[in-house]
């Protein structure tokens, strides 16, 4: 996948994980689809990014005796899936438009 | 390799980072290890798991702006390389980043000069708008009606005209000044991320 | 819009309405002479024509008296250094 639509993809996956339930960072790897290939390294920098920008918000809270990051997602977040989800129509003109160009070249 | 020993060594290599950065990225790592180990997995499964220490480094890294990010590669293979290149570099680097500032301080001041155009064509038209109201009270002293109330009308007219302008000057003014800090932020880019991220974010997924 | 805004742009609006109308109402009083719009100020001689008028005892007219005497140049004490 390339890398620009790769990164978009991705943020929509981690916006959604972290939409209904609040998750941490185990839990987003285990929930977003495994074709993405998200791993930790770089979930991490993404959540930061999200974090920065006002999408989500984290917070710890003790598990087995430890600490873990729990994050939510905020109304900004929402507005950026709505955003994501938007894209739809367009995508799949394109995926379409391509699939008949392909099509008709045989 | 153990849990402990990835940490350290992802500790080692982001050193140039801030200790408070360094100490949050470790957290995040050990806690996405403990629970593969509490999922199930073997310690040195989820060590493994989280890709090579030097990976998870750069991965980090990269999400740094441009000019730290490269300061930071540079100093993580050794801190005497990075001086000795800035030192052999600066006749480059130096002229440069002038340039890049006086580019910088001189279109910020043209488009200030053109809010400012703005403003003193409003304030010329209220002028000549108050000179001809003026002209007026003397149009009715000498008696000459018809003069009075043209020059009148021709004031208050340009006053108004001139409220409007002022009004197109505040607006331009208001837009270069969100324009200024956002072509700041930009212009800052390369050595620091701001909330202009935001932004930058959307657009990656509208990509 | 903030309702300070509309009343400003309000504001200018009317001027501009009120400005048209009353310059239009000199213009006809004076017989459609465009020359009613003008105003001339002659420094050198301190003729003073407003509207097509020539204005001749200026003294009690405010602001253009004073604009008219600015190129008055008081020469009286000046004796001619070449006299022969």
């Amino acid at each position: 996948m390339e890398a620009q639509m790769k990164r978009g993809f991705l943020e929509a996956c981690v916006l959604a994980a972290v939409s209904g339930e609040e998750s941490y960072g185990y839990q987003i790897v285990k929930d977003v689809p495994a074709s993405m290939g998200l791993t930790e390294s770089t979930l991490y920098p993404l959540l930061k990014r999200l974090e920065k920008a006002g999408c989500i918000t984290a917070r710890s809270a003790e598990h087995n005796g430890r600490l873990r990051r729990y994050y939510r997602i905020t109304d900004d977040g929402r507005a950026r899936i709505e955003e994501f989800l938007a894209e739809w129509p367009s995508v799949r003109e394109i995926y379409a438009y391509v699939e008949e160009a392909h099509h008709d070249a045989r | 390799m153990t849990r402990d020993e990835f940490l350290g060594r992802l500790g080692e290599l982001l050193a140039c980072l801030p200790a408070e950065q360094v100490e949050e990225t470790k957290a995040f790592y050990a806690e996405a290890i403990a629970d593969r180990m509490e999922d199930g997995m073997s310690e040195e499964e989820a060590v493994a798991a989280m890709g090579t220490p030097g990976e998870v480094a750069e991965a980090t890294l990269d999400d740094l702006p441009a000019v730290p990010r490269a300061i930071a590669r540079t100093r993580r293979r050794s801190t005497a390389l990075l001086w000795v290149l800035a030192i052999v570099g600066s006749p480059v680097w130096v002229p440069l980043l002038a340039a890049f500032a006086a580019v910088a301080v001189t279109v910020y001041i043209c488009i200030w000069v053109l809010a400012l155009c703005v403003w003193i064509v409003a304030v010329a038209l209220g002028g000549v708008g108050v000179v001809e109201l003026l002209l007026a009270v003397s149009g009715v002293i000498i008696g000459h009606f018809p003069y009075a109330l043209a020059s009148a009308g021709v004031g208050l007219g340009l006053v108004g005209v001139a409220l409007f302008v002022g009004a197109g000057a505040w607006a331009a003014s208001k837009q270069i000044a969100r324009l200024s800090a956002l072509w700041a932020r930009k212009a800052a880019s390369p050595f620091w991320k701001g909330k202009g991220e935001k932004g930058g974010a959307a657009a990656h997924l509208a990509a | 819009m903030t309702s300070a805004k509309k009343i400003y742009l309000a504001v200018a609006g009317g001027l501009v309405a009120a400005g048209v109308v009353l310059a239009g109402i000199g213009f006809i009083a004076s017989g459609f002479d465009p020359a009613v719009f003008t105003t001339q100020v002659d420094t050198r001689d301190s003729a003073i024509v407003l509207g097509g008028v020539e204005v001749d005892e200026h003294e009690n007219i405010p602001f253009i008296s004073q604009l008219a005497n600015l190129g008055e140049i008081d020469t009286s004490d000046v004796a001619d250094p070449a006299a022969p």
